[in-house]
């Protein structure tokens, strides 16, 4: 299975997990049993090593194929599958609670930026390259815009040529200008996602906080399946 | 100067998280995963059950509970003169009207027997080794089908309540009935359950074939 589909399998599972848990799956006191702190541990050691990606993008310069993005994604949704299990879908202690509203927006932040954002920059990018070719063919023709315009006032309807060229003159500046237009708006909507990153690093920073406390007062208060 | 401000921004962010974290670590109530039994809501402090770090021990429970003189507790309560294993049974914080107490049969002594504790509805017929066909997680027999209408040999496993033992019964019996047919209501045996009773449901009873010598289905429905 490629790397894509992986991670699109894994949202799937996710999605499952966390809408169908909540029919099939409540448990007061699954999440105290050994299984459900096995499987506890293993989604916050396997997030720990979601965490690996950002260290080594930001402190070692590490970027590309030395240091890939869906791997990332791939840790991260499967530490949030194994939470969500773990989570039993109760959501009695507001340390618990608060845990997996932190690992829920977590995710939701990562899907805004593995998406939308992606999608925002892929879409900027084809269209300032059309922009580009549009703009580059239209100074091609600024003989024939010269006649257009020495012919404006003028029964152009009279030569079919010089009304041809007009039109389609007419047509690739309503062209550029609807290109811009689009451009201008995904460049806001791309300074707006900018700041997503920011979100998405606070958002963890808030899960990294809430899993210490939870992992603290699970310990503190006593691990029911240890002797 | 805007990475400065970045790294001002999420030193702030940091500093807020661990004072949030650690308020939130020290107040006992965000971590209580729901209320106390009725039994238990009274008490003071966490602390009361929960030994730090170490959690809820069998001595915080017999701090309060006395179980020292087995003898003197219900016979159902017997085995916790064990004094251990408190936390294998009872779990609490399931609400104040919810049970505490899931017994963990796995704990018991194998020499005792289920009939030591639990009612036998089988009155000792199959016997009192209640494993060959009970489980302790499920109790209900898997694949266990009631024997078709036409079964007679109801007796093999339900027992004539004390009533049907009487004379006095038979003898409304007949008085109820046609007394010209007192002759062959003699003939009736105690097991013979299925004359006036019929399978789906026992206190459903078949009159008008009372007296006949083969079930006919369950025309009296």
């Amino acid at each position: 299975m490629k790397s894509k589909q992986k991670v699109d399998a894994l949202l799937a599972i996710f999605f499952v997990l966390l809408v169908l848990g909540f029919l099939l799956h409540q448990s007061q006191t699954f999440a105290g049993s050994l299984p459900g702190h096995i499987l506890g541990i293993a989604g916050a050691v396997i997030i720990g090593l979601a965490l690996v990606y950002p260290i080594r993008k930001r402190i070692f310069g590490k970027k590309g194929k030395a240091n890939p993005l869906n791997r990332h994604i791939i840790y991260g949704l499967t530490g949030a599958s194994l939470g969500t299990v773990h989570s039993a879908h109760k959501f009695s202690s507001a340390i618990g609670a608060l845990t997996f509203l932190a690992l829920l927006l977590v995710v939701l932040s990562g899907i805004v930026g593995r998406f939308l954002y992606r999608n925002v920059n892929r879409q900027l990018r084809e269209q300032k390259k059309d922009l580009n070719l549009l703009k580059n063919h239209f100074k091609a023709m600024k003989q024939h815009i010269a006649d257009c315009l020495l012919e404006t006032g003028r029964h152009i309807e009279e030569d079919d040529a010089v009304k041809r060229n007009c039109r389609e003159i007419l047509d690739q500046a309503y062209g550029i200008a609807e290109l811009e237009m689009s451009i201008n708006v995904f460049e806001k909507t791309k300074a707006l996602f900018s700041k997503w990153l920011h979100v998405h690093y606070m958002l963890t920073f808030f899960l990294v906080t809430m899993l210490v406390v939870h992992i603290l007062a699970a310990i503190y208060y006593g691990l029911r399946w240890i002797p | 100067m805007d990475s400065l401000r970045t790294v001002l921004l999420y030193s702030l962010a940091a500093i807020i998280l661990i004072i949030f974290g650690g308020w939130l670590f020290y107040n006992e109530e965000a971590a209580n995963p729901g209320p106390l039994s009725s039994a238990h809501e009274d008490s003071a402090n966490c602390q009361d059950c929960h030994e730090p770090w170490r959690g809820v021990s069998d001595d915080r429970c017999l701090e309060c509970h006395d179980f020292s003189e087995p003898s003197e507790l219900k016979s159902g309560l017997r085995f916790h003169g064990a004094h251990k294993f408190c936390t294998k049974c009872h779990f609490e914080h399931q609400g104040s009207d919810a049970s505490i107490s899931i017994v963990d049969h796995t704990l018991f002594n194998p020499n005792l027997q289920c009939t030591q504790c639990h009612f036998d509805p089988h009155k000792g017929l199959f016997g009192f080794d209640c494993r060959q066909c009970h489980r302790i997680k499920t109790w209900t027999v898997k694949g266990f089908r009631h024997p078709k209408d036409e079964d007679r040999e109801c007796y093999r496993c339900h027992r004539p309540p004390q009533s049907h033992l009487n004379e006095r019964f038979w003898s409304k019996i007949l008085e109820t009935h046609d007394m010209s047919i007192g002759k062959e209501a003699q003939r009736i045996d105690v097991k013979d359950c299925w004359r006036c009773h019929i399978v789906h449901k026992w206190a459903h009873l078949r009159m008008e074939h009372l007296f006949q010598d083969e079930p006919k289905g369950n025309s009296d429905d």
